[in-house]
């Protein structure tokens, strides 16, 4: 889920509050009537068992939509099978590797306003102190963020990348509902909301506010979703391809995922 | 005065040693494991061909009996001696397919070994920084010690194997059982 309409997003602020409410009032007895569904991956189920690691211990998926998501990711197979992935290997073909990597590199470097604002948020000045030096150094001696110098750095090597849904997390917002959207794939109510506040920051769609109308921006931000689509139809690929359920596999591997992000 | 400070000093030494030996041993097993792994990935052309070269190093330095059981959870009880094996063989070969999948053959990953911490005894989780192809990824291998320091589950970006089939089979085992447990690996493994 990277950018999204903005009124559509602010329409969806709103529906947090109902989402993060709604989480934590749901009592466990209501799970079961209500499709929330609490996917033991190595916890409490198996802790008598001796080589249970007690590690994420339950992955919790609040999917009350869930005949709805299935219908959704299977358009989205389709989706994916016969126009996304077709794409993907034919803009591989167009642009080697060394240019997608220089591509990709220059529009992360783009997003720095939206790491800036979420590690303050999160109330690590010093991640803001790291982010603004790597943004100086790709920006300067990376040929505007072409590449990315500060990989040979070693403090600003590895500065997380976050965004708001981790934000929200930090404060206490727990995740909602899980969703799949035409295109888009998963989220939840939290990162979709998330996302909509990433777009805000996001300097590329600032264009289409400084310059509405102007073809131009079309033809600026168009290769930020495009350049992306190879690296997603990987990472679905990667997460479905040997999957019993490739949904639920989706699903554990997008909630894992996000948990795992918030914890760096 | 001197003394007693000099013994305690040996103690912690001794401790240290002591807790940093089993994360040491572990980190040994995985290097050795991962070198052997890369030898064959950067010499094959890729395919079925990798996985079948990559099978006999998975067999000896993977604990696939364990990763299965903690994969299928609970449900596992109700499987049968032979059920059991089955269910092993079968997640086996999907498992070391899944994973020789993941490379392309040629490219070599820069590793970084990050610290290793141990949970419990006789296991270790250590964190590894990898670039690949230019991206760069957070891959955490947990070891356990039956006798010798095998792996037991891979997180790649936080996602464990383990966790995200266990997912799976909980539908699974809630739907059909052991029956449909080994039908669904039937048809995973057997899908090219």
């Amino acid at each position: 889920m990277k950018s999204l309409p903005p009124v559509f997003a602010c329409l969806l602020l709103l529906a947090l509050a109902g989402c993060a409410s709604r989480d934590k009032a749901q009592a466990p007895s209501e799970a079961a009537a209500t499709g929330k569904a609490t996917v033991s991956t190595g916890g409490s189920a198996a802790a008598s068992d001796d080589d249970d690691w007690g590690d994420t211990a339950e992955v919790k998926v609040d999917d009350p939509i869930e005949p709805v998501n299935r219908g959704i990711f299977w358009f989205n197979h389709q989706l994916y099978t016969y126009v996304a992935k077709p794409f993907s290997k034919a803009y591989k073909f167009v642009f080697p590797e060394i240019m997608r990597k220089g591509i990709r590199n220059a529009y992360d470097n783009v997003r720095f306003p939206v790491r800036f604002v979420n590690h303050t948020l999160q109330g690590r000045l010093d991640r803001t102190a790291l982010e603004t030096g790597r943004f100086l150094v790709n920006t300067t001696a990376g040929a505007g963020g072409l590449m990315t110098p500060s990989d040979k750095i070693p403090a600003l090597a590895e500065v997380p990348k976050p965004d708001a849904g981790q934000t929200f997390s930090k404060w206490g917002i727990p995740n909602g509902p899980y969703l799949v959207f035409p295109l888009l794939g998963p989220t939840t109510c939290r990162d979709l909301v998330g996302t909509a506040g990433d777009t805000v920051l996001n300097p590329i769609s600032w264009l289409a506010f400084i310059f509405p109308g102007a073809g131009w921006t079309v033809a600026v931000s168009a290769p930020s979703g495009a350049h992306s689509v190879p690296d997603r139809m990987d990472t679905y690929d990667m997460a479905t391809k040997d999957a019993l359920d490739p949904y639920i596999s989706a699903r554990t591997g997008y909630i894992q995922y996000r948990n795992a992000q918030v914890k760096k | 005065m001197k003394r007693s400070c000099g013994l305690a000093l040996l103690l912690l030494a001794g401790l240290v040693s002591a807790i940093a030996a089993p994360t040491a041993d572990a980190e040994g097993a995985l290097r050795s494991a991962v070198d052997e792994v890369l030898a064959v990935t950067l010499k094959s052309k890729g395919g079925r061909s990798m996985a079948d070269q990559l099978q006999p190093i998975l067999v000896r330095h993977v604990c696939f009996e364990s990763m299965t059981r903690r994969a299928v959870g609970p449900g596992w009880k109700q499987f049968t001696p032979q059920q059991q094996a089955e269910a092993t063989k079968l997640f086996t070969k999907l498992i070391i397919r899944s994973y020789s999948e993941k490379f392309t053959p040629g490219q070599q990953p820069e590793i970084k070994y990050l610290k290793a911490t141990s949970p419990a005894e006789g296991k270790v989780e250590i964190p590894t920084s990898t670039l690949y192809k230019g991206s760069r990824y957070t891959i955490t291998y947990r070891l356990e010690n039956r006798g010798k320091w095998l792996i037991t589950d891979i997180l790649a970006e936080g996602v464990s194997f383990v966790a995200n089939y266990r997912a799976q089979f909980d539908e699974l085992v809630k739907k059909g059982g052991a029956v449909a447990v080994l039908d669904s690996l039937k048809q995973s493994v057997s899908r090219t």
